[in-house]
């Protein structure tokens, strides 16, 4: 599947699939729910912190 | 949102119209070289004026043609999402300005029959008229033969909120017509500056028609995208990664604004006077639109 599959799946541009992807753009709460429905998953097996982020 | 495979008869008409688009080109770019010796048999003797302008004519009336179709498949080409590059964007933009070449290389042959003292500003006129055809055909053959490429490959139809397309072409648009306009500001402050001319109000109409011609282009494709959006009943003008873009691009707008503004006053101080007041508004418009524009265009990019 691409990125510009997954994008018209949920309604949202390709680059939006890539910036996140690519840890550049944070998605709002609506929009992880979309994907990680899309995927059947819960959204934390698709999301997740990282170290240096949890220390904030 | 599933996507649907583009059906084979819209392929086949972009292609037919993409056909006649480059034949109608390749004849203009002869025509061209007609209108370069047409041009300097005028400037030898203006009595041969008769018999060369009717070629003159042909050739403009079949540009006209060009000017038709190729507008036709550029907005076929964003309609049905085809990928275009940023040559495409600028071929617009020369699209739109050789449409004014031909009003002013009208205007100036007229002056130029009537047998005027002095026509060196026509043939500057002419002479700019001839490179931006020339710069149009050569970007203009490369988008043509791109377009056809892309469709010859199967298009999905996607809805406006998720095609990138338009969101990139209106910000390359946006930065062509803003850049055109701070420079043709700036040729009008250093003319105008050096003349001492006493500026009236109907100066100040003339200038601000001229800035309007300018953005055409950028109103143009903003209208059209705000059509396309009411067509499909879209309530989202945008995605939420687009929405952060723009508002970062607006952040950083307003905040550059304000010393460029200031730097304009310190530099100004009361100098320029009436050419101040003249330029102020399109200056502001145009800067803004050239920051807005790259903001939004690097926040997308660097993504």
């Amino acid at each position: 599947m691409s990125q510009e599959d997954l994008a018209d799946a949920i309604g949202v541009t390709r680059q939006t699939i890539h910036s996140i992807e690519k840890g550049k753009f944070i998605p709002s709460t609506l929009l992880a729910f979309k994907i990680a429905r899309y995927f059947e998953k819960n959204v934390e097996e698709i999301f997740f912190l990282v170290n240096d982020e949890t220390k904030r | 949102m599933k996507t649907e495979v583009l059906p084979s008869k819209q392929n086949t008409k972009t292609q037919i119209i993409s056909l006649i688009t480059l034949i109608l080109l390749l004849i203009s770019f002869l025509w061209l070289f007609y209108k370069i010796y047409a041009y300097r048999e005028i400037s030898e003797s203006i009595s041969s004026f008769d018999s060369i302008y009717t070629g003159i004519a042909v050739g403009n009336f079949l540009k006209f043609i060009l000017l038709i179709f190729f507008g036709i498949l550029l907005y076929r080409a964003l309609k049905n999402n085809v990928r275009i590059n940023a040559l495409a964007y600028f071929a617009f933009i020369t699209g739109f300005f050789t449409i004014l070449c031909m009003f002013s290389d009208w205007a100036a042959l007229h002056d130029i029959f009537q047998g005027e003292p002095n026509t060196s500003n026509e043939w500057s006129f002419l002479k700019m008229g001839l490179i931006i055809n020339f710069i149009f055909y050569i970007i203009g053959f490369i988008t043509i033969i791109k377009i056809r490429r892309e469709v010859r490959t199967s298009v999905t139809k996607r809805k406006s909120v998720i095609d990138e397309t338009i969101f990139e072409v209106i910000q390359y648009i946006g930065i062509v017509c803003s850049s055109i306009g701070l420079g043709f500001i700036l040729f009008v402050c250093l003319v105008l500056s050096h003349n001492h001319h006493v500026i009236s109000k109907s100066d100040i109409v003339i200038m601000n028609l001229f800035c309007l011609v300018i953005f055409l282009p950028y109103i143009s494709i903003i209208l059209y995208w705000i059509i396309k959006l009411i067509r499909e009943e879209n309530p989202e003008p945008y995605d939420e990664k687009q929405k952060h873009d723009l508002a970062m691009a607006g952040l950083i707008t307003w905040l550059l604004s304000i010393p460029i503004v200031m730097i304009y006053f310190l530099i100004d101080n009361g100098r320029m006077g009436e050419i101040f007041k003249m330029v102020y508004l399109p200056l502001y418009l145009f800067a803004t639109l050239l920051m807005f524009s790259i903001s939004v265009l690097h926040n997308f990019k660097k993504s």
